[in-house]
């Protein structure tokens, strides 16, 4: 039987350091260097306006996600970040497609449609037990010809392509399921949006930039992607840490 | 002192033991007053006092140290295991970091045979690629294994949960390893590598492809990362508690 002696003491002592260098190289990137871009265009850029349709088609199918965990109206959700996000009823029918768009109706009650590709993040503004309002920040609010023709810096489309569009969607499909934004196949995350209160903030660009899925960029066409402040970069990494903000200075 | 003065002194005792017996005769008479002696009463004696004494000292100061000691003895063991644990675990996680560290080589091997154009790439450095990744092959099979082999350390409820993520990060990091030798079986079969179909793989498709299954590996390994250190945390905070 014995306590725990000055020996003790010691070894926790040094212990303590091994084990924070154990956690902090867990944090470190253990590919090292800037990486190369995270883009569809990773060779060669895209030849033709359909080459950029085609790559925005699978984009939207391949979005990320994150809900922030502010305010607590949200606080009892299962899950905050979807991976290949999509809009559908809580529980799908057998072959029913999801959407991978925001549709809803603006303040002149005309129809909007917006879809995952171009959207940064959006607010609750206010919502009731029919529908509910968000401020969608659209990004990059640019078309494929105007990208193809005027070949953007990252930094030109970060400062600049952004609009909020306001839009009403209905929190049940025209059967009356409730709606939700949910990952693919059956067990997949699922955020119901009755439960999205008002202040809840989703984010499309919050998760690591070397953890991303490139598909996702379909605008990152050479201009941008060889920009040096293009923060998306493929790293094998092992980071806890947050990456630096997608499109902000 | 005088007769007279002796006899009023035995007077007045003898007055006083008077009113004490009628005072001690009132109180029996008073309805519920004991009548007889307090079965306690013989704790008030000497032998009483004596016999509480040698059972205090004897039984119960014993026994209270040999309960404190018991407790100590059970505090210290939990301490020590809860050390050896967080040891295996810290082991663990070194392990673990290490299959990343793989991944990463053979990424940085795909990149390299991709970019390398068919026609440029010489035998001996196509043979040194082909047994860079026979090495890393079996390199991984041993690190995955190593790893594997920790995960008991860590508390039972979290295990399943650690396996799964486990599992999620070994497909990613299969079709990356696959991709890389396709890869490398393309090379030097024809301009600019033949898939088994015949038809040449596009570059873009393939770089893409693979950072695809980069991605996948970054998010999978986050994600079992998160596990054990959080286990890591939990435990650290327990033995803490015994320290």
């Amino acid at each position: 039987m014995r306590v725990p002696s000055s020996g003790d003491v010691a070894r926790v002592i040094v212990a303590l350091p091994l084990a924070c260098c154990a956690i902090g190289l867990a944090g470190a990137d253990v590919g090292g260097g800037r990486g190369y871009p995270a883009t569809p265009w990773r060779v060669s850029g895209p030849a033709s306006v359909q080459d950029l349709e085609e790559a925005r088609v699978i984009a939207d199918q391949h979005q990320a996600l994150s809900i922030s965990a502010e305010p607590a109206a949200a606080g009892d959700l299962d899950s905050r970040q979807i991976w290949k996000v999509s809009l559908r009823a809580e529980k799908p029918l057998q072959g029913e497609s999801a959407r991978y768009a925001l549709v809803g109706r603006s303040d002149s009650g005309t129809t909007v449609t917006l879809r995952f590709s171009q959207i940064e993040s959006f607010v609750v503004t206010s919502s009731n037990r029919k529908s509910i309002t968000l401020a969608v920040t659209v990004w990059p609010d640019i078309s494929p010809e105007e990208l193809l023709r005027t070949k953007p810096s990252y930094r030109q489309l970060a400062d600049g392509y952004r609009r909020t569009v306001v839009l009403t969607m209905d929190l049940k499909s025209p059967d009356g399921r409730p709606l939700a934004f949910a990952g693919p196949g059956e067990y997949g995350a699922v955020i119901p949006l009755e439960k999205l209160g008002p202040g809840t903030k989703g984010d499309f660009y919050a998760g690591h930039p070397h953890s991303v899925d490139p598909r996702r960029f379909w605008w990152a066409i050479p201009s941008i992607a060889n920009d040096k402040d293009y923060p998306y970069r493929m790293i094998p990494m092992a980071s806890f840490e947050r990456g630096p903000a997608a499109n902000q200075g | 002192m005088d007769t007279d003065q002796i006899r009023n002194e035995v007077l007045t005792r003898l007055e006083v033991e008077r009113e004490v017996r009628e005072q001690l005769a009132r109180q029996h008479g008073e309805p519920g007053a004991s009548t007889g002696k307090s079965r306690w009463a013989w704790l008030d004696s000497k032998l009483g006092l004596l016999l509480i004494g040698a059972v205090i000292s004897g039984v119960l100061v014993p026994t209270f140290q040999f309960t404190q000691e018991e407790i100590r003895w059970h505090r210290q063991n939990r301490y020590e295991s809860l050390e050896r644990q967080l040891d295996s675990m810290r082991e663990s996680l070194k392990q673990f970091i290490a299959v990343q560290a793989l991944s990463a080589e053979l990424y940085d091997l795909g990149l390299a045979v991709l970019e390398t154009p068919t026609t440029t790439a010489d035998p001996q450095r196509l043979e040194q690629w082909r047994k860079d990744f026979r090495a890393l092959q079996a390199r991984r099979v041993q690190q995955n294994a190593a790893f594997a082999a920790t995960v008991f350390y860590f508390p039972t409820e979290s295990q399943p949960a650690i396996r799964s993520a486990w599992n999620d990060l070994m497909r990613p990091a299969q079709q990356l390893q696959t991709l890389v030798g396709d890869l490398l079986d393309g090379m030097g079969q024809g301009p600019a590598g033949t898939s088994p179909a015949g038809r040449s793989p596009d570059p873009n498709e393939v770089a893409v492809q693979m950072d695809i299954n980069l991605a996948e590996v970054n998010q999978s390994y986050e994600r079992v990362l998160a596990l054990l250190r959080q286990q890591l945390v939990e435990v650290e905070n327990e033995s803490a508690k015994f320290r």
